[in-house]
């Protein structure tokens, strides 16, 4: 575990997005998370919501005696939590912060499978001309089978839920 | 590759980090600069090649999430490299200027341990000597601490350290050899030494963690030099005495980089290792030391439990004179040799941790499983055996609990030395009479009470324990009494330190009490109201000045502490007779006992160590004022009322508080009432962190797993309670009553 991570992953050039995603769907699209920072997959859990917690967060869940946080997708990517599916997923993801390693759980619809991205298929993400809070988290699409697939930044997402109690 | 070397890399580097922002680009270019660098050092793995290792792994790291930090890392690292790569005349220093790898971290942390036991055994020996007077077996034990340590140092090179417990080495072995008696001077120089020792060791297990270069402490050379020049003074002897030429050779403190601990070249290691293993055992037999002068106090033979019956040898004019009821004086027989030595075995506190977690999962499996509605449709056997299971998790659960707690015996005896110093410093003969050290205690705890154990010991003896001119006016021996003992009561650890010195003024508190604005005149507060007063934290600086009422310097820390490790404080006093401070502690941090409440379809914990009572409110005492303020009076007292339900944002809650319950809960003086549905139950939890990832959740002070698997929030009542603040208020609060249901 002492490697680190290539100089290739500090630049988000695309071709350096090439790699294995496991992707999901939350509403009607398609997401892509980078399979390493997979930890695992729950079912539903009864998640306890944290009142004044920051925005996205739905609450706090038990992971086998560890209390997790729960960030609901919808929320950061601005979809309306219209048609939720009603047995939603969460994602154990596990990322590296300054203050040590944070288990976080992601909410997402339905898991769909584990693929394998190459550079070719990725595409940079297109600006709208604002200042949007969706596009802000995806690195990049990827075209698959004539489905699109998007490459979501979830160090970013975390990251923004972080910040937003720092300040 | 090769082309550049590593010093021009660095200089790249550097003037990298100052060009670029913290910007993606920047960061990208600064990454593969280290990525070159870590190939050219890869020949050499020394210091410089960690650094670069650990820049490069905060930058992937932090890349995304805080490029600000990740900069700052390699800015860092950048320095760093330019000191490591400059510093040393690039060669010479060669084998010697090794990163302090691994194993000597290992090693390094193996001498923290074992001299920190040794200088602990040393102290209980050195109070013992002063109280009961020496024994060979206890110089020669003494000898063997200093020496060990003289050892261990010198193979690390941690010369500061070398030098002083040499110096210690050779007075004590001026006293094994009979040529000074260890009293007076000597005894103080060698509890002095003890002390300066103890201070290098946590710096320079400071410096190993932050690994940074150890500071060495600034009162090592002064003592060393006054142990020397006592050593001078003794009458010279022919022929063995060591003629210390260690101490000449002793660095100037000013050049900390001699003191960095380095391992030496792989070979010497083993050869000069091998002299020392496991510590004591080592040191050759003692001379037989045929006349040691004090050593009039019987051997206490076979270490008896019982202090040998005091035949105090009163040796020295200086010596305190051993007045009055020395009960057991501080861990006379010492109770380390004394008591047969438990065997042990060292674990990773982590490990101990994470099983200490699990178990915890599995009592609340078991519990979701025996609660299980199928459950009653299964036979009789089945259930018997789910009996069974969870008699038994509950016995792996106190099996596992203990292994957690320590005895509370080493924050004791620190307060035993510091009784001493504190005691000469102010000119008053105390001392502290012990009991119940065995008690176990949560290690963390232990730890964390240390601090106010300190406080509250210097407070006693500055300003509870009379000059001994007064003490013997006042028709009491000269020597004050201090008793600190610890004790199991119900669910409860109970610490007590009594003195019996002036006791507490109540009417000198009373009155700094009014003039601070703290209390307005004319309330009528009982003696415990009144002695919570110490406790404000502006009332400190305010007892300085009145220095006979005393009491109250640092006291905000000791409530503070004890309130954090969700303790309190307890004070007796009687003027004129001393009084006590009780630190009722619970059982262990890692568990509390909370009372379940509903608030609409939402559940939440209430410590039950902060709730005063649970009502149903009647119309009549409820008020309000304005639109949204409401009050609520109970037997006369009123008190704001929240509602949880508004505060948390819980829709379906209960609105006529005449139908909800009130929980009244208190916290740092104050009382409220907290409006909730209903009170569930009172369950004992495990409190998990709920730290990451969930904002300032400022209103829980942690959360816990519910018997049903659902996680459930703890309410921070402190937070709760601060949301309400008075414009002129008694600070004081409640009493606190020692039986609370």
């Amino acid at each position: 575990m002492d490697t680190h991570t290539t100089p290739a992953a500090v630049a988000p050039q695309l071709a350096t997005l090439a790699g294995k995603y496991m992707t999901f769907r939350v509403g009607g699209e398609e997401y892509g998370l980078e399979i390493l920072k997979v930890r695992e997959l729950i079912g539903l859990l009864e998640i306890t919501r944290v009142p004044h917690a920051p925005h996205g967060v739905r609450g706090v869940v038990n992971l086998r005696g560890k209390v997790i946080p729960v960030v609901d997708l919808r929320m950061h990517l601005g979809i309306s939590s219209e048609n939720a599916a009603a047995r939603p997923v969460i994602i154990v993801v596990q990322l590296q912060t300054p203050t040590g390693p944070i288990t976080t759980g992601v909410l997402v619809d339905q898991v769909l499978e584990v693929r394998n991205i190459a550079s070719a298929q990725i595409e940079p993400p297109p600006s709208f001309g604002r200042d949007d809070e969706a596009t802000r988290f995806i690195l990049g699409i990827a075209k698959a089978e004539k489905r699109v697939i998007l490459l979501i930044d979830i160090d970013l997402i975390l990251a923004s839920t972080n910040l937003s109690l720092v300040a | 590759m090769g082309t550049t070397s590593p010093a021009q890399l660095v200089e790249q580097l550097a003037g990298l980090v100052l060009s670029v922002d913290a910007d993606e680009a920047g960061l990208t270019s600064a990454y593969s600069a280290l990525g070159e660098l870590e190939e050219e050092l890869a020949a050499d793995a020394g210091e410089a090649f960690a650094v670069v290792k650990k820049a490069i792994r905060a930058v992937s790291d932090l890349r995304a999430i805080a490029p600000k930090e990740a900069l700052k890392a390699v800015s860092d690292a950048a320095m760093r490299l330019q000191k490591l790569l400059s510093a040393p005349p690039q060669k010479g220093a060669g084998p010697k200027r090794q990163a302090r790898d691994s194993e000597t971290l290992e090693l390094v942390r193996d001498f923290l341990q074992e001299s920190g036991d040794g200088l602990a055994s040393a102290d209980e020996m050195l109070l013992s000597i002063e109280s009961v007077g020496a024994t060979t077996e206890k110089v020669n034990a003494l000898f063997r601490v200093f020496h060990t340590i003289k050892g261990v140092a010198g193979f690390l090179e941690l010369t500061e350290i070398v030098s002083l417990a040499h110096s210690t080495e050779s007075l004590m072995n001026e006293v094994r050899d009979g040529r000074c008696p260890l009293s007076g001077e000597a005894l103080d120089l060698v509890f002095k030494a003890t002390a300066v020792l103890r201070q290098n060791l946590d710096a320079l297990k400071e410096a190993c963690e932050a690994s940074v270069e150890l500071v060495p402490h600034p009162e090592a050379p002064g003592l060393i030099v006054r142990l020397k020049d006592f050593l001078g003074r003794l009458p010279p002897v022919a022929d063995d005495a060591p003629p210390m030429p260690v101490i000449t050779t002793m660095p100037a403190p000013s050049s900390p980089s001699s003191i960095t601990p380095k391992t030496p070249a792989p070979a010497p290691v083993a050869s000069s290792f091998t002299p020392l293993p496991s510590a004591a055992a080592v040191v050759p037999a003692p001379r037989p030391s045929a006349s040691i002068p004090l050593s009039s106090a019987p051997e206490l033979a076979p270490r008896a439990s019982a202090p040998a019956p005091e035949p105090l040898p009163a040796p020295e004019p200086d010596a305190p004179a051993p007045s009055a009821p020395r009960p057991s004086a501080p861990s006379a027989a010492g109770p380390a040799v004394a008591t047969k030595m438990r065997e042990t075995v060292k674990v990773d506190l982590e490990r101990v941790d994470s099983m200490v977690e699990m178990i915890g999962e599995l009592i609340i499996v078991e519990s979701m499983l025996k609660h299980s509605r199928e459950l009653s449709s299964t036979t009789l056997n089945m259930r018997n055996t789910l009996g069974q299971l969870g008699k038994i998790s509950r016995d792996l659960q106190n099996a596992a609990m203990r292994m957690r707690t320590v005895p509370v015996h080493t924050a004791f005896q620190k307060m035993a030395r510091l009784t001493r110093e504190v005691g000469r410093k102010a000119g008053k003969e105390v001392v502290l009479v012990t009991s119940g050290e065995g008690t176990e205690m949560d290690r963390a705890m232990v730890e964390r009470l240390e601090d106010p154990l300190v406080h509250m010991v210097r407070n006693a003896c500055d300003h509870g324990i009379e000059a001994p001119a007064d003490r013997l006016a006042a028709g009491k021996p000269a020597t004050g009494t201090l008793t600190l003992s610890a004790s199991h009561k119900g669910g409860s650890i109970i610490i007590e330190l009594s003195d019996d010195g002036a006791g507490l003024n109540r009417e000198r508190i009373l009155k700094k009490a009014i003039e601070k604005g703290l209390v307005s005149s004319g309330v009528a507060l009982t003696d415990s109201e009144v002695f919570q007063l110490i406790f404000a934290p502006g009332f400190s600086t305010a007892a300085k000045v009145t220095e006979v009422s005393g009491r109250g310097v640092g006291m905000d820390v000791v409530k503070r502490n004890v309130e954090a490790m969700r303790g309190r404080v307890v004070i007796e006093s009687v003027l004129g007779q001393g009084s006590t401070f009780r630190l009722v502690m619970p059982l262990t941090l890692a568990i509390i006992d909370g009372m379940l409440i509903s608030v609409g379809k939402e559940r939440y914990l209430v410590p039950s160590l902060s709730i005063v009572e649970a009502l149903q409110p009647t119309r009549e005492m409820l008020s309000s004022m304005g639109e949204r303020d409401e009050l609520l009076t109970v037997r006369g007292q009123v008190m704001p009322m929240l509602r949880l339900s508004t505060l948390l944002g819980v829709e379906d809650a209960r609105t006529d508080p005449t139908t909800a319950l009130v929980v009244v809960v208190e916290s740092v003086g104050k009382r409220i009432g907290l409006l909730v549905d209903q009170v569930i139950a009172q369950q004992q939890v495990v409190i998990k962190a709920l730290d990451k990832g969930v904002g300032r959740a400022e209103f829980y002070s942690g959360a816990a797993i519910l018997s049903d698997g659902c996680v459930g929030l703890i309410l921070n009542i402190d937070k709760l309670c601060g949301l309400i603040t008075y414009k002129h208020r008694v600070t004081s609060g409640d009493a606190q009553p020692e039986a609370r249901p």
